[in-house]
């Protein structure tokens, strides 16, 4: 698919909604009000969204812990995020899981685990559910360096290899996996390495530039749909933040953060460099979209503060269907 | 089992199987890969954890998938898959979502001694898990009405056929019928005590009522089929009745289901009890790899007519 001007403007406005979003997450953590533990995806905004722009709705994607982007470029409104965050009652049924596992049926996002590189095998069966219906459905899954480690990620791969099945594994490897670095963890340098002992393609992204990721993910998408089989794409990245909200200590220095983000650049400023440098956005644009932002972000704490708390017997109901 | 997944299959198009060598000529389930094609008999490599991955990720897109792990023995291995994923979608979706799974897989010790991983009972691994549901057929009349209920069931259903009944015959209708899931079946009627077995040691326990009457010992003989949910009600009356009872296990016998049982009719009718509540199970070993050693660990016939003995 060939991008538009409003395509890539669009593209830039859901990477800035995503961070601005996990910004004020991290803002408003202190207060007490988030029955969460934050795990943001700032600094690594562009995987999810290039991935996920462009897809055909009844596509799926499997978020993974860091995955704010693709619920975001799915779809599901910020003040739905944040309200769940919050710990409320969100429409008719209430959602009990952390946000960073909900599944959105209607938009299809699949429900996660908490048990990382799991994942990987649900979404493996969501594909093979798309082959054998005919749906003609790609799965596009996430994942962390740390869930390459996971026996379920080689299981899968080799499930996915033999059957040919419509998936697409994007390894979003942020060099670290909670405190431990890939370094110390990985046997080889590049995670898309390990495609080949599969049979598949595997395809590095080098830099933080959604473009590139959008670009290896459409063709991955493509041959997918075509029947061509699955593709793993390992985007280099780096988190800014610390693993989890409260949880976790900075274990990275100053020196090893900040240089991470000179090396593979800066994922919305580069961006919103390009498209100035292209005319596609002026001064006047950027501040038009940081407003709406800033309005969409502000709107969605009033929701999540005015929603209901859930009541006490939802505790109780939904175990068994 | 067979002629209710192949119904099934015929009856509803995302019904479909998995399995290690379903391709292989003398696979239980070979016909389903003739009849249906290899996408709805999938053969699958030796990957237990990714296979119930991939079919609660089958059953979230839109599918019924059965998955065969060819061993109870080998469930550990997806139990993460079993009890993080499956057991907990409806939950996690807030009822909006299910995850409607079957999962077979075959328990028992032989007999012959085929050793601690091909021979275990690990039901007790998963009635301790919330989301999921347990059933223990024990005649093929059984084993035909609960699969197909098991397949319809919009839950994760896992399903263990013990190796020692796979020959047994036994009238099944020709005509379509289902038994519901959390139903217990009176298998024989009696007035002084109550056994309550599944599967194998529920053969068994019929064989041993026949045995004691003789001895003018009267067994009423339940069996649960599902183990989770359990059919409370039934067997509380019956004990009510009875005054007795023995409950009879292959697995080990601390924390298994002899011990729910037990604390149930504790907790609902222990005024109605004339003597202690005698368990019969595996003493807490493996089960070990040649016939004699087996037999020792194996409950068999003589144990549970002497514990009934016991408390008459």
């Amino acid at each position: 698919m060939k991008l538009a001007d409003e395509d890539l403007i669009e593209m830039y406005r859901l990477m800035l909604l995503t961070r601005s979003f996990e910004d004020k997450t991290e803002e408003l953590l202190p207060t007490g009000k988030l029955f969460d533990f934050l795990h943001t995806c700032v600094g690594q905004e562009h995987v999810t969204v290039g991935a996920v722009y462009g897809l055909r709705k009844d596509d799926l994607v499997m978020p993974s812990l860091r995955g704010r982007g693709a619920f975001i470029a799915k779809g599901v409104p910020v003040k739905t995020i944040l309200a769940v965050m919050f710990g409320k009652q969100v429409g008719a049924t209430f959602p009990k899981e952390c946000i960073h596992h909900l599944g959105v049926p209607e938009l299809g996002i699949l429900v996660g685990t908490g048990v990382i590189g799991s994942d990987v095998a649900k979404a493996t069966g969501a594909a093979l559910a798309a082959k054998i219906r005919g749906t003609k459905q790609v799965v596009l899954d996430f994942f962390g360096d740390g869930a390459s480690n996971r026996g379920d990620f080689h299981e899968s791969l080799n499930l996915a290899a033999i059957w040919k099945l419509p998936i697409v594994y994007i390894c979003e490897n942020n060099q670290t996996a909670m405190a431990t670095p890939v370094s110390t963890s990985t046997s080889v340098e590049d995670i898309a390495d390990r495609a080949a002992g599969y049979g598949i393609l595997g395809v590095v992204i080098r830099r933080n530039d959604v473009l590139a990721v959008h670009e290896a993910v459409q063709k991955a998408v493509k041959r997918a749909r075509e029947g061509e089989g699955p593709t793993l794409i390992e985007c280099k990245t780096y988190r800014w933040y610390p693993h989890a909200g409260p949880l976790s200590r900075e274990t990275r220095s100053v020196e090893e953060i900040e240089g991470w983000k000179r090396k593979l650049g800066y994922p919305i400023e580069d961006f919103k460099k390009q498209l100035m440098e292209k005319a596609i956005l002026t001064e006047q644009m950027v501040e038009e979209i940081e407003a709406k932002v800033e309005e969409e972000i502000e709107e969605a704490v009033e929701y999540a503060e005015k929603s209901p708390f859930p009541s006490p017997e939802e505790a109780l109901k939904h175990v068994y269907a | 089992m067979y002629e209710a997944i192949r119904e099934e299959m015929s009856r509803d198009e995302r019904v479909f199987v998995m399995g290690e060598d379903i391709a292989w000529p003398d696979n239980k389930w070979r016909g389903l890969r003739d009849e249906f094609g290899e996408n709805r008999a999938i053969n699958t490599p030796i990957s237990e954890s990714a296979m119930i991955g991939a079919g609660v990720g089958a059953a979230l897109n839109g599918m019924r998938p059965i998955v065969d792990i060819m061993f109870a023995d080998l469930l550990p291995i997806c139990h993460d898959h079993l009890t993080n994923d499956a057991a907990k979608i409806c939950y996690q979706y807030g009822g909006e979502v299910s995850c409607p799974m079957v999962i077979t897989a075959s328990i028992g010790a032989t007999g012959r001694g085929i050793g601690p991983h091909h021979s275990q009972s690990p039901e007790s691994y998963f009635l301790n898990v919330p989301g999921l549901k347990v059933v223990m057929p024990s005649t093929p009349y059984d084993a035909k009405g609960l699969t197909k209920s098991a397949i319809r069931d919009n839950n994760p259903v896992i399903l263990l056929e013990h190796k020692r009944l796979r020959g047994m015959k036994g009238p099944v209708p020709e005509e379509e019928y289902t038994i519901p899931l959390g139903k217990a079946d009176v298998k024989r009627e009696g007035d002084d005590v109550t056994i309550v077995a599944t599967a194998y040691m529920l053969q068994l326990s019929l064989q041993a009522g026949k045995k004691l009457l003789e001895e003018g010992i009267s067994c009423e003989v339940i069996d649960p089929r599902t183990l989770l949910p359990l059919d409370e009600d039934t067997i509380i009356d019956s004990v009510k009745k009875t005054s007795r009872l023995v409950i009879v296990q292959e697995s080990p016998k601390a924390y298994g289901y002899g011990a729910e049982i037990a604390a149930i009719v504790a907790e609902n009718a222990l005024e109605f009890l004339d003597a202690p509540i005698k368990r019969v199970a595996n003493p807490g070993t493996p089960v070990p790899p040649t016939t004699i050693l087996e037999g020792v660990v194996m409950p068999g016939l003589d144990d549970i007519v002497k514990s009934v003995k016991e408390i008459i």
